[in-house]
C-alpha cells in the first residue's frame, strides 16, 4: 500500500531511457512520499544510476514523466531541476577544490538574498556541519570526510524542499556517516523529503521509511524495509537466482 | 572582503590613476608608449582572465578580438572619417556580438579543444582581414592620417585601463565572480547548483571580448599604421596568457602585476639582447610553469601573504 | 598446502581501507567462489593479490611463492591467471592478436602456438573469429576471448572477476558452463561474483565478505541453503542505527 496522493512529492510515472540497443530505465514507476526518509536501491544493472541521472537532469528520458509537486521536469537541465528545489550530492564529492569553503556555499544561485544575509545563511550551514575553522580554507585541502560535510551543507543553501542524496555512505568512516545520518534526520523532522540511493543496506534499512527497488530498469517492490527485506524478488535480485 | 578593505583598493587604484595621469608629461616620447603598452597588456590580461582565468576556458585566440578592434578604428577612421574616439565603442560592440556568435558553438568544447578552436578563430579572423580587401585593405593595411597623438591615446589608454580594472574586479569579487570560478573547477557540479553554464560561460566570453577590441583600436591608431599580420599577431595571445599565468589567473592582481612585470622584463631584454629575448621569453614560460603554476599570486598566498579566495 | 592463501590481509584504495584482515584460501583443482553484497571487498581481493592496489598487511602466498610487494608481470609468471571485470579487451586488436597479448611473457613461440591451439579447443567460437576486431564483438564473446587471454599462460589457477556482469541469462549460463569445463579439466578456479546463487551452484567452497571482513565460509551448497547468507545481502547485519 503506498501513501495517500496529496502526500506524494516527486511522482515518477513509466521512465524509459535506453542507450544503444540497452534499455537501461525500461518503465520505472514510483512515488516519493513527502517528508519522508525514502531509499531507493537495485543490484548492479538496475538502471538505478540512470533514473537517479533522469531525475537531476543528467539525463534526458525518451517517455515517460517526472512530477514534482505535480509538475512534470522530465528533460530539465540540472540548473532548472535545482531551481525547482530540489538539490542533489554526488557519489565522489565534488566540490569546487581551488575555491573556498565560504566560496563553494556562495556558489549556488536563486537565493534571491542580498550579499550580506547569504553570507550570514552560509556560514550557519559551514558552523551545522562543523567546518566553521576551515571557512577560509581551499575546498581541496579539506579532508574527504569533510568534503561529503561541505557538499552536503552546500546542497541545504537554497532550503530544498527535496534533496537527493547520491551513495552519501559511500567511502565515509563510521563515524561521520553516524553525523550525516543524524543531520538527515534533522532535515527530514524540519519537513524535507530525502531519497537516498544506496548500497549500503544497513544504511537504508535502518534510516528509510520506504524503500524502492529497481532491477531491470523497472520496480520490482516497494515498502517499508521489514516488508523489503523478506522480498524473495528482492533477495533473488540482490543474491541471483539458480539455474532454472 | 569588508567595505574597508573594498575603499582601501579603491583608494589606492585613484592614486594610481592620479599617478599615472601626471606621469606622462615627464616622460620622453619612448618612455610614455612604454607606459601606453603596458597598460595595455594590463587590459589584454585581465581581460583574458576573466575567460580563462576565472571561467577556466583558456583561450588561445584573444588576439581575434584585439585585431578585430584594431580594424574598426582603421577602417572607420580611414575610410569614414569618422572621430578615432567614438570608433572605440564600435570596436567594443562588434567585437562583443563576434563573441556571441562563435562564442554560443565553441564554448561548448572542452579545455584543450577550446583553445585549439580559439587559435583557430585567431587565424580565421586574420585571414578574412586579408581577403576582404574591399573592406580591410587587404594586405596592403590602413593607413591613418599622421597626426601627434601621443598624449590622447596614452590618456584613452589609462581610462581604458582603469575601466577594466574595476569590471575585473567587480566581477572578481562578486557572487557572478564566484560562479564562474565554480564553472572552472567542475562545470557539472556548478550546473546542479543551479548555475546556467551556457549563458555564464557566453557572459564571460563577451565580457573578455570588450576590453581588447578598445585596446587594439587605440593601439591601431598610436601607431598608425595596421595590416593583418601585425594585429593577428600570435604572441600578443601569448604575451595575455604568459602575464596572466605569471600573477596568478583567477585573481585580481595577478594579470596586473604580470602584467607589468613581463612586459618591463620583456622590453629591457628585447632592448638589451634583441635576438636572445624570445629565448629568454621561453625560459621565463618554464620557470613559471615548473616552479610556480599559480603564479605570483598562488605564491603569495601560499606564504600567507594574501588571503584564500576571493569572496570573504 | 593451499595453493593461494591469504592470511588477514588488509588493503585499501588510497585513503580508503577496504579490506579488513581477509582470510582464505584455495586448493588446487578445487573452484571456490568470494561473494557478498556491494562493498564487500570482493574485486578488491583481487587487486591485492595481483598487486594493483595499497597493502597493508597479512601473508599472501601462491603456489609457496610470496605475492607481497611482487609486480603484476611477476604474479602471472607464477602461473596465476586474472580476468579482469568487465570484459576487458583489447578493442582495437584482432582475437589472435589479443590472444597473443595474453602471452606476451611467454618467449619460446612454440609454445605460445600450443597455448592458442588449447585455448582455440576450449573455445571454438574464438577460433571462427580470428582475425575478427575484438570491439565488434559480442559481450558473451568478448569475456570468453578476455578468459582465452588469460588461460594463454597456461596458469596454474585463473581468477574470474564477476564473469557474469552485463551479460544475458543465456550467456551468464555459457560463461559458467565454460568455467565449469575449465575446472573439470583440472584447472583452478577462484571466482568473485555478485550473482552469489550461481557462483555458489559451481563452487567446491566459498566464502562471504561483508565490509571488508570474513562472515561465512563452507561448502557451496551449504552457503547456497544458509539463509543467513541470503540476509546478509539486504542488510540482515546490523549497522549504523538512527540516534533520533
Amino acid at each position: 500500500m503506498g501513501p495517500a496522493p496529496d502526500e506524494v512529492i516527486l511522482d515518477v510515472r513509466d521512465l524509459r531511457k535506453a542507450f544503444g540497443g540497452v534499455k537501461a530505465v525500461d518503465g520505472a514507476s514510483f512515488a516519493v512520499p513527502r517528508g519522508k526518509i525514502s531509499g531507493l536501491i537495485g543490484p548492479n544493472g538496475s538502471g538505478k544510476t540512470t533514473t537517479f541521472n533522469l531525475l537531476t537532469g543528467v539525463a534526458t528520458p525518451d517517455s515517460g514523466q517526472i512530477l514534482y509537486k505535480g509538475v512534470d521536469i522530465a528533460g530539465l537541465r540540472p540548473y532548472q531541476v535545482f531551481a525547482r528545489g530540489i538539490t542533489r550530492t554526488f557519489q565522489i564529492t565534488r566540490v569546487f577544490r581551488e575555491m573556498t569553503v565560504l566560496e563553494n556555499m556562495l556558489s549556488v544561485t536563486g537565493l534571491g538574498l542580498p550579499d550580506r544575509v547569504a553570507r550570514e545563511r552560509a556560514d550557519e550551514l559551514i558552523a551545522f556541519v562543523n567546518l566553521g575553522h576551515l571557512r577560509g580554507e581551499y575546498g581541496g585541502r579539506l579532508s574527504y570526510g569533510q568534503q561529503k560535510l561541505l557538499e552536503f551543507a552546500r546542497a541545504l543553501m537554497t532550503d530544498p524542499d527535496l534533496i537527493l542524496l547520491d551513495e552519501p555512505a559511500a567511502g565515509v568512516n563510521r563515524t561521520l556517516l553516524q553525523e550525516l545520518l543524524d543531520q538527515i534526520h534533522h532535515l527530514q523532522e524540519q519537513g524535507k523529503t530525502i531519497l537516498i540511493v544506496e548500497h549500503d543496506m544497513n544504511v537504508i534499512m535502518n534510516h528509510c521509511e520506504r524503500i524502492f527497488v529497481l532491477d531491470f530498469g523497472v520496480k520490482i517492490a516497494e515498502g517499508p524495509p521489514a516488508a523489503i527485506q523478506r522480498d524473495d524478488r528482492v533477495i533473488e535480485a540482490y543474491f541471483g537466482r539458480r539455474r532454472s | 572582503m569588508t567595505h574597508g578593505e573594498h575603499l582601501r583598493n579603491l583608494a589606492l587604484l585613484g592614486v594610481c590613476a592620479v599617478g599615472l595621469a601626471l606621469l606622462p608629461h615627464a616622460l620622453t616620447v619612448y618612455l610614455r608608449s612604454f607606459v601606453l603598452f603596458t597598460m595595455m597588456y594590463v587590459v589584454l590580461a585581465l581581460s583574458w582572465n576573466i575567460i580563462s582565468g576565472f571561467t577556466g576556458y583558456t583561450s588561445f585566440g584573444h588576439v581575434a578580438f584585439y585585431g578585430i578592434g584594431a580594424y574598426a578604428c582603421a577602417i572607420l577612421v580611414a575610410d569614414y572619417d569618422w572621430h578615432w574616439i567614438p570608433t572605440l565603442l564600435v570596436a567594443g560592440a562588434v567585437a562583443a556580438l563576434v563573441a556571441l556568435a562563435i562564442g554560443y558553438p565553441v564554448l561548448r568544447l572542452k579545455g584543450p579543444y577550446f583553445a585549439i578552436a580559439m587559435l583557430g578563430a585567431a587565424e580565421g579572423t586574420r585571414v578574412i582581414a586579408t581577403v576582404w580587401d574591399s573592406l580591410t585593405h587587404g594586405g596592403l593595411g590602413i593607413s591613418f592620417p599622421n597626426v601627434e597623438n601621443s598624449f590622447p591615446t596614452y590618456y584613452a589608454m589609462l581610462i581604458l585601463m582603469l575601466l577594466t580594472i574595476a569590471v575585473a574586479y567587480v566581477v572578481g569579487h562578486s557572487r557572478f565572480g564566484v560562479r564562474l570560478n565554480a564553472i572552472r573547477e567542475d562545470e557539472g557540479a556548478a550546473e546542479a547548483l543551479g548555475v546556467n553554464t551556457t549563458v555564464y560561460k557566453l557572459a564571460a566570453f563577451v565580457l573578455s571580448a570588450i576590453f581588447p577590441a578598445a585596446a587594439g583600436g587605440i593601439q591601431a591608431y598610436k601607431v598608425l599604421y595596421i595590416d593583418p599580420p601585425s594585429v593577428f599577431f600570435v604572441q600578443i595571445t601569448i604575451a595575455m596568457a604568459l602575464m596572466s599565468m605569471l600573477g596568478g589567473k583567477g585573481t585580481v592582481i595577478g594579470p596586473i602585476v604580470g602584467a607589468v612585470l613581463l612586459y618591463t622584463i620583456q622590453e629591457l631584454t628585447w632592448v638589451n639582447f634583441p635576438t636572445a629575448h624570445l629565448i629568454a621569453y621561453g625560459l621565463f614560460i618554464i620557470i613559471v610553469a615548473r616552479f610556480m603554476p599559480r603564479g605570483l599570486m598562488g605564491f603569495a598566498i601560499d606564504r600567507g601573504w594574501a588571503r584564500k579566495g576571493m569572496v570573504h | 598446502m593451499a595453493l593461494l592463501e591469504l592470511a588477514e590481509v588488509s588493503a585499501a584504495y588510497g585513503p580508503i581501507q577496504i579490506l579488513h584482515g581477509v582470510s582464505l584460501h584455495v586448493n588446487a583443482g578445487e573452484v571456490v567462489a568470494v561473494i557478498g553484497p556491494n562493498g564487500a571487498g570482493k574485486s578488491t581481493t583481487f587487486k591485492v593479490i595481483m598487486g594493483f592496489i595499497n597493502y597493508l598487511g597479512g601473508r599472501m602466498t601462491f603456489d609457496g611463492h610470496d605475492l607481497v610487494g611482487r609486480h603484476p608481470d611477476r604474479i602471472l609468471a607464477l602461473g596465476l591467471g586474472y580476468v579482469p571485470q568487465g570484459r576487458v579487451v583489447f578493442t582495437q586488436m584482432t582475437v589472435r592478436e589479443n590472444l597473443e597479448m595474453g602471452a606476451y611473457l611467454e618467449r619460446d613461440k612454440a609454445k605460445v602456438q600450443a597455448a592458442m591451439e588449447w585455448v582455440f579447443a576450449l573455445f571454438p567460437r574464438l577460433a571462427e573469429r580470428l582475425r575478427q576486431q575484438a570491439g565488434t564483438m559480442s559481450g558473451g564473446e568478448q569475456q570468453m576471448l578476455a578468459m582465452g587471454r588469460a588461460l594463454m599462460m597456461r596458469p596454474k589457477m585463473l581468477m574470474l572477476d564477476e564473469p557474469s556482469l552485463g551479460l544475458s541469462p543465456r550467456l551468464v549460463d555459457e560463461v559458467f558452463d565454460k568455467t565449469v569445463e575449465l575446472a573439470r579439466a583440472g584447472l583452478t578456479v577462484m571466482l568473485v561474483e555478485q550473482n552469489a546463487a550461481r557462483a555458489l551452484e559451481i563452487a567446491d567452497r566459498g566464502y562471504v565478505l561483508e565490509l571488508g571482513r570474513n562472515r561465512f565460509e563452507g561448502p557451496g551448497r551449504e552457503l547456497l541453503a544458509n539463509e543467513d547468507v541470503r540476509r546478509l545481502y539486504l542488510g540482515g547485519g546490523g549497522g549504523p542505527a538512527p540516534t533520533t
